[in-house]
């Protein structure tokens, strides 16, 4: 029963005021769309452009009405944006929280309008609101494939580094992904040095250098999103050294030009698209009434020369 | 005049013995790797763009005032460089020369900006370069469209990472060398500087003394923001882009500390531009040297907001010895 809550909450609503638009106004009947609210964080970023076309083309083969809209990294503006939601009644709201803790009360206002809440990429990080279900690669997996990279790029040997951003949740999944990794297919590869570069090029670039006067012998370094790792190459380049195998995460526009010239070997690389096309799926069973996972992991994958072509 | 020389150079061969003291005992620690010469040549390298920056801020400073935007507008003009690069159909040196005058032009331009309302309404500097600091970092995020700007042209590479000799001089450290040397002179013997620190010192009693203060203010911020677009150059060549992401971090206010441990008052009329740059050295030498100890990257901020603190505690209790003697 408990599903066809929003729906009737949504008729009785709409009983009052006689001038509602059309598209929800058939949300009583499973015959007509379902319209879904999407707040994305910030819709100018390329990745969030690719998990909106996911969301797109998925959401047509169900015939569901979705409306996109752009966070534009403001928790204020996130939060009114969900209340637009709940006063135009969507059948359901996708958000990647732009502030993860502070998107728990937008949450919370749509579960009291029985609105379930899915949250894509970036999960809700606050005590408040409870979460259909969340879509997000999986980024042990994704440091992982990384660590194979390196694996075979330094051919199972030898000594390497890791630009990292410890205080980041997902970064620190990378990197234990690509420990395990490490210890799994190549134990001859030791992690000499682990830094803290705040995931910036420039502080990259700088200890990077550091880590190379002290680890003359030092075979690959992984950086933990690209601007470390491209942080790295630029370092590796003004010390005239060759033969470091660098490994990214995320593979941008420029880190796959990096990996076309030899500068870098590889990259992990999410696909938001699925991401997005997955999250249309999981709301299409809680449409029809399957129980859906709390959770649901993306693979990442990998980008090489191979795919530089 | 020759009193104030001869401590000028008693100020700089003390901060060489400290630094000397301090290298040696790194380098025993570090088992010698501290002071391989690779080592620091590499530090040289990487405290140019902090250097460069504290140079503006040195000038900005001794007038009393300071400049919060440089960050922000090495940001800028990396990107308006970079989309200019891949814009004109210029080649090897034309392309670098005019792409760089592009970034002196805009960083100068918004110095300008930043210096307006500060001379003609008297409003604080610290106000005016924190909205400029916004107005900049917004406009680099919409002229990239969020994405950094890579270059099409690879001509920039020798520029940001090359050197002569094979590593030995990297050229970043070629352009700090010239800048230390144009903006010493600048500051210390031209009628420029002498204007710069009278109006540190007294303002109303420069502006009596027939100093036109609103010019030389204005000229300071614009020495300020070409500074950062001479960085924004520097970091555009050195990754091949533009990104509106770079500097946009803690750089600022390391550039003012490098300024401030080199013994510029941030109450203006004192300070000088071998200062900043030995300020920048110790900053750098420090984060090296805890790189290389492998010291836990927390506790070094720790440590380098303490040295910072201990720097200019024991500069203000020398100054007081000196004033008693």
């Amino acid at each position: 029963m408990k599903k066809f809550g929003p729906a009737a909450l949504a008729a009785i609503a709409l009983l009052l005021p006689a001038c509602s638009s059309n598209s929800s106004s058939t949300t009583t009947t499973k015959a007509g769309p379902k319209t879904i609210g999407v707040s994305i964080q910030d819709l100018e970023a390329q990745f969030y452009q690719q998990m909106e076309a996911g969301m797109k083309s998925e959401a047509a083969k169900f015939g569901y009405k979705v409306t996109f809209v752009d966070a534009s990294r403001d928790s204020a503006r996130q939060q009114s944006q969900v209340e637009d939601f709940i006063s135009r009644k969507v059948d359901a709201i996708i958000l990647t929280p732009y502030d993860s803790q502070a998107i728990g009360s937008a949450i919370v206002e749509a579960n009291n309008a029985n609105i379930p809440v899915f949250t894509a990429d970036i999960a809700n990080a606050s005590k408040q609101g409870t979460v259909v279900s969340h879509v997000a690669s999986n980024n042990v997996q994704g440091g992982q494939q990384a660590g194979m990279l390196m694996c075979a790029a330094v051919h199972n040997a030898g000594s390497v580094a890791i630009i990292d951003e410890p205080e980041v949740t997902s970064v620190q999944d990378r990197v234990r992904g690509f420990r395990m990794a490490l210890q799994q297919h190549c134990p001859n590869v030791k992690v000499v040095a682990d830094v803290d570069s705040g995931g910036t090029r420039t502080k990259a670039n700088a200890d990077t250098g550091d880590v190379l006067q002290r680890y003359k012998d030092l075979k690959g370094i992984f950086g933990i999103n690209d601007d470390s790792a491209l942080g790295a190459v630029a370092a590796i380049q003004a010390a005239g050294l060759k033969g470091i195998a660098v490994v990214g995460y995320d593979a941008s526009p420029e880190a796959r030009a990096a990996i076309k010239n030899g500068s870098m070997v590889g990259d992990a690389i999410q696909h938001p698209d699925v991401i997005g096309a997955k999250t249309i799926d999981v709301i299409h069973d809680y449409f029809s009434g399957k129980t859906v996972p709390a959770r649901i992991d993306v693979p990442v994958g990998t980008y090489t020369k191979a795919n530089a072509q | 005049m020759k009193a104030e020389t001869r401590t000028y150079w008693l100020r700089a061969g003390g901060a060489v013995a400290f630094l000397i003291v301090l290298a040696l005992v790194i380098n025993f620690a570090s088992h010698g790797t501290f002071l391989q010469p690779g080592n620091v040549v590499r530090v040289l390298r990487q405290i140019t763009y902090n250097f460069i920056m504290g140079v503006g801020e040195t000038f900005v400073i001794i007038t009393a005032g300071i400049d919060l935007s440089i960050g922000s507008l090495i940001s800028l003009t990396g990107v308006v460089m970079a989309l200019f690069a891949n814009a004109t159909g210029l080649h090897g040196f034309a392309l670098i020369a005019a792409t760089l005058i592009v970034g002196l032009a805009v960083g100068g331009a918004a110095g300008f900006v930043n210096a307006v309302p500060v001379v003609k309404l008297n409003l604080p500097p610290f106000i005016t370069t924190l909205a400029m600091m916004q107005i900049a970092l917004g406009l680099s995020y919409i002229l990239s469209g969020g994405q950094p700007v890579p270059l099409q042209s690879t001509d920039f590479q020798n520029t940001g990472y090359g050197s002569f000799l094979h590593t030995i001089v990297p050229i970043p450290v070629i352009w700090m060398i010239v800048v230390l040397i144009v903006s010493s002179v600048l500051l210390m013997r031209t009628r420029f500087g002498r204007y710069v620190f009278a109006i540190g010192g007294n303002e109303e009693a420069a502006r009596l003394a027939g100093i036109s203060v609103g010019r030389v203010k204005t000229a300071v911020y614009v020495i300020s923001g070409m500074c950062a677009g001479m960085v924004g150059f520097l970091y555009m060549s050195l990754f091949s882009s533009g990104s509106p992401q770079t500097a946009t971090g803690n750089e600022m206010l390391n550039a003012i500390a490098a300024v401030v441990v080199g013994g510029t008052s941030l109450m203006g009329g004192r300070g000088a531009i071998v200062g900043t740059f030995f300020g920048a050295l110790l900053i750098g030498f420090l984060d090296n040297a805890m790189n290389l100890l492998q010291i836990n990257s927390y506790l070094q901020w720790v440590v380098l907001g303490g040295v910072i603190l201990l720097a200019v505690v024991l500069d203000e209790l020398r100054k007081r010895y000196l004033k008693r003697a």
